[in-house]
């Protein structure tokens, strides 16, 4: 499956010059710091210092370009934690866990899992595709509309799965998400529940809703403390050690990184799926196998390295479509598409048959980068963390102002900060009355790209189910995605009716059943 | 949270149910308004219906005195005025500075909302009251200025 030839050339080029590895720490650092902001996104990291790769030659452009990638997916993760604010879709399952353990004080170790769980990530990621770059691209070719539904529909299912303590608030609300996910021009190009306001046309938009549910709804309530963490100083503290000891833990959990990285890599190479769905369908995979599901959304750190490590190899399944077709799977992968038209380089499967070289220096380079990770995280989390020293009273209108910048700054209008605003008041009434915020927001993540792909189904299909027989991979993830929501609950029953115990140890600690997670 | 009935439905959280299914019907409305076909409501048509359901069930759950007490966001008996009602405010001050934007612009309109704000928890510090909030507003204004390639409503910057 690997070219050794080329594999050989690659670490030739990489070894033959210094130059390129200069830009891969900067590029993490970049990319970490725009990850934390909010409202800065990875991709619009990458789109800024696209122009200063046009005096690099390509295998620079290409080590700086993706260490923005890899640590914007990390830098998301931290403010996800933080402050509750996923910086992109693809940190949406890490405020699951994250945050909860931040607000118990537990913000050095969720850091720390966070931070392994994306540096195991990345580098599964990157060995699939140097192993898998050419079957997982013929794999890709044959994606169609349903196998994507079918894949959608799986991170859907964790709106039933994340449904707190009321399973029919949960579900009214992961609805009322999907409906507002659909508004705005349909994929048949019909213009729907728009009032009239031309800023809808695209839909609501999504990333400021998500931080106006997410954080701003949060802050108008977590306000009344006097630190995000509270307790004492030493609950505050940015600790080396307890970072580590977060290290630590992740590492304890080795099935649930693996698991995830193989989601991540898998659904990240699905182009338009990627990254956004990835974390949830690991999140909710990891939280179906668990022995002690009921920790999860409490501050469980398995649901950190769960979603971590999901969305940080998707990088590495991203780039399956970029290298051997060409084409972007989403807005971090079209910044690079654009770097490799700013050198004149067209991908695709000529690209991989005659530069293979190149290619394989690109993953081989990213291998490193993921260790660097590691390195750069390290240092750059104790600055980043001091965030929870930081009194309420001042952090809530810096939190929330920045918001307003970020909400602008993702539309380029006053749309954005207006749609912050609106969803933050709905957000916060969701929280009153206990209905499951990450509900909404799956819904509201995922309802146009289900749609979409439903549609694109209908189509193909004229309507007959019997079409699905013609399709074995949807057959197929169907088959899966129902074992793997049935399975768990037959197998319990079958415990209970032999008469074993059945339920999980009421206080049995996250870390220690998760080997069987 | 132990789980409170009652005495009475909570008839906030019924207006915020009704409110779930009037923005049903009104999309579903205006949804096959613009097109009765297949293509445009294969998804809306199946999540509206099960919207409500779902908020039939909500409701009779209410109605059944099975509403929750208010959680920890609830107003505090007792406590002061801006302590019991501290959501509320912070929501009516954070939609006034969205609302100015326009007119006083980012930099402007950022640093009065968080000098109102931090004046709202009681501080007083003319240093931190009104050095921070003109010292943030005109870094942050800045870097996104920097950063983004459309122009953002400004007031002196």
């Amino acid at each position: 499956m690997i070219d050794l030839g080329s594999l050989s050339d690659a670490f030739a080029l990489l070894g033959s010059s210094f130059t390129p590895w200069m830009f891969v720490v900067p590029g993490l650092v970049i990319g970490l710091v725009f990850g934390c902001v909010p409202g800065l996104q990875t991709s619009m990291a990458m789109a800024v210092f696209l122009p200063a790769t046009l005096t690099m030659d390509f295998l620079s452009a290409m080590l700086f370009l993706t260490a923005i990638f890899t640590g914007g997916q990390f830098g998301g993760g931290v403010s996800a934690i933080l402050m509750n604010i996923p910086g992109t879709s693809s940190a949406v399952a890490t405020t699951f866990d994250g945050y909860p353990m931040a607000r118990q004080g537990r913000h050095n170790e969720a850091l720390g899992v966070a931070l392994i769980a994306s540096t195991v990530g990345t580098f599964f990621g990157y060995t699939a595709l140097l192993v898998l770059i050419g079957p997982l691209s013929k794999v890709v070719l044959k994606l169609g509309p349903t196998e994507m539904f079918v894949v959608i529909l799986w991170g859907l299912t964790l709106i039933a799965t994340l449904r707190g303590r009321y399973l029919g608030r949960s579900l009214l609300a992961g609805t009322i998400g999907l409906l507002i996910g659909t508004i705005g021009m349909s994929p048949n190009g019909v213009l729907r529940g728009t009032l009239g306001n031309d800023h809808l046309i695209d839909g609501v938009p999504v990333i400021p809703a998500m931080i106006g549910m997410f954080a701003a709804s949060e802050l108008f309530t977590v306000g009344r403390g006097a630190y995000l963490v509270e307790g004492d100083v030493n609950a505050r503290k940015v600790s080396l050690r307890r970072i580590f000891a977060g290290v630590k833990l992740g590492l304890s959990t080795p099935m649930i990184l693996l698991r995830g990285g193989l989601i991540g890599t898998l659904v990240g190479a699905v182009p338009g799926v990627g990254s956004s769905v990835a974390n949830l369908v690991s999140y909710s995979e990891t939280r179906r196998r668990a022995k002690n599901p009921e920790t999860f959304g409490k501050g469980d750190p398995r649901g950190v390295a769960a979603s971590e490590s999901a969305n940080s190899s998707s990088e590495g399944g991203s780039m399956v479509s970029l290298f051997a077709l060409g084409l972007p799977g989403g807005a971090g992968t079209a910044i690079l598409l654009a770097a490799f038209n700013m050198h004149n380089i067209t991908g695709g499967p000529r690209f991989l048959r005659e530069h293979s070289d190149v290619v394989y220096a690109v993953i081989l380079a990213n291998l490193a980068q993921a260790v660097l990770l590691l390195i750069v995280g390290l240092i750059l989390i104790r600055v980043l963390s001091a965030i929870v020293k930081v009194p309420l009273r001042y952090l809530v209108p810096i939190v929330l102002s920045m918001s307003a910048f970020g909400a602008y700054g993702l539309t380029g209008t006053m749309a954005g900060p207006v749609t912050l605003l609106v969803f933050a008041m709905l957000g916060w009434a969701l929280r009153r009355y206990e209905y499951s915020i990450p509900g909404a927001v799956i819904g509201l993540l995922l309802g146009r790209m289900a749609e979409g792909e439903l549609l694109r189904s209908y189509q193909i299909s004229g309507g007959h189910l019997d079409y699905l027989l013609t399709r074995p991979v949807t057959f197929l993830l169907l088959v899966i995605l129902l074992a793997s929501l049935f399975l768990p609950m037959i197998l319990e029953q079958r415990k209970r009716s032999r008469g074993g115990d059945g339920g999980p140890p009421r206080n049995a600690s996250p870390v220690t059943s998760d080997k069987s997670a | 949270m132990q789980q409170q009935r009652t005495e009475r439905p909570d008839w906030g959280h019924a207006l915020l149910v009704l409110f779930f299914a009037g923005l049903t019907a009104f999309y579903l409305h205006d949804a096959w308004q613009a097109s009765g076909r297949v293509r445009n409501l294969i998804l809306i048509l199946p999540a509206s219906i099960l919207s409500f359901i779902l908020c039939a069930v909500v409701m009779v759950g209410i109605i059944r005195h099975r509403g929750s007490e208010p959680d920890a966001a609830g107003p505090e008996p007792g406590a002061p005025f801006l302590e019991r009602y501290k959501p509320a405010v912070t929501m009516a001050v954070f939609g006034l500075y969205v609302f100015s934007l326009p007119t006083l612009g980012f930099d402007g309109g950022t640093a009065v909302f968080m000098a109102a704000m931090l004046a709202l928890d009681g501080v007083r510090n003319p240093l931190m009251l009104i050095g921070l909030p003109v010292a943030f507003a005109g870094a942050v204004t800045l870097m996104f200025e920097w950063l983004l390639p459309y122009p953002m409503p400004l007031l002196i910057l």
